[in-house]
């Protein structure tokens, strides 16, 4: 690890880009997703970017209100974008699919949140140390 | 950068194939070196003459036979996955190679990036 060559310019740390595939309701894969991002965050690594796609794009409903028993599922990432400043970005054919976009009219997403194309993922995956894909 | 896509679920899996497709497509707009790998589940996509409108569902398969106009190779399959499925290679839809199992880690270790879908 300490004589890895990185994108970061700093020994032993690396530069990361996840994919968040699944929805924030169902299994444990987004979840695990937020666990493994506040990690590398807190370890000194460096969070590109977080992609959601397919159902991951359920993340950037801004109405999404969940009983405070489920916590903070939703806001835990645009409360992570705001202390570190991690682009959160939508993938905008998987957000019109699913109604969380509309490409005329635009749509309010949860703070932090910004809507891209995969060419932006794509980018993310060539341009950084290491890729993760969440569900 | 050497890149190979994973595809493990069967076309009864929604459009899981079909948006991890998109994804591919554009990372080979990138000029990436790209390879396909079918298993598990994943070489029910190749079947011939499948037709998703007979139970009612929208045809959201991925354009197999697209591969070629974007660069990208013939699919790989896993020998296993096809027999443990009573498959053949020559009965899909379209030309295959075959990597075994036993192959598999030295194989996807050769690649840069691995996707998935």
């Amino acid at each position: 690890m300490d004589d890895l060559e990185t994108s970061t310019g700093e020994k032993g740390f690396l530069k990361y880009t996840l994919q968040v595939n699944a929805s924030p309701y169902q299994g444990e894969a987004a979840d695990l997703a937020f666990g493994f991002a506040s990690a590398l965050v807190a370890k000194g690594h460096v969070l590109h970017r977080v992609f959601f796609y397919r159902d991951g794009v359920y993340h950037a409903l801004w109405r999404a209100s969940l009983p405070p028993e489920e916590g903070s599922r939703l806001m835990r990432w645009s409360k992570l974008a705001n202390e570190r400043g991690v682009d959160l970005v939508v993938c905008s054919a998987a957000a019109h699919r699913r109604g969380v976009w509309d490409p005329e009219e635009g749509s309010e997403l949860a703070q932090g949140f910004r809507v891209a194309g995969l060419a932006l993922l794509v980018e993310s995956i060539l341009e950084t140390d290491r890729y993760l894909v969440f569900g | 950068m050497r890149c190979v896509y994973l595809f493990r679920s069967g076309p009864g899996g929604g459009n899981r194939a079909r948006e991890a497709f998109d994804l591919m497509l554009t990372l080979a707009a990138f000029d990436q070196e790209i390879e396909v790998l079918l298993l598990d589940d994943g070489v029910w996509q190749l079947l011939p003459d499948q037709r998703s409108e007979r139970r009612g569902a929208e045809m959201v398969m991925p354009p197999w036979n697209e591969l070629g106009l974007y660069g990208i190779g013939e699919p790989w399959v896993e020998t296993e996955s096809l027999r443990e499925r009573n498959l053949e290679s020559r009965s899909l839809a379209m030309p295959v190679r075959e990597v075994e199992r036993d192959s598999l880690a030295v194989f996807l270790r050769s690649f840069d990036r691995i996707l998935g879908d």
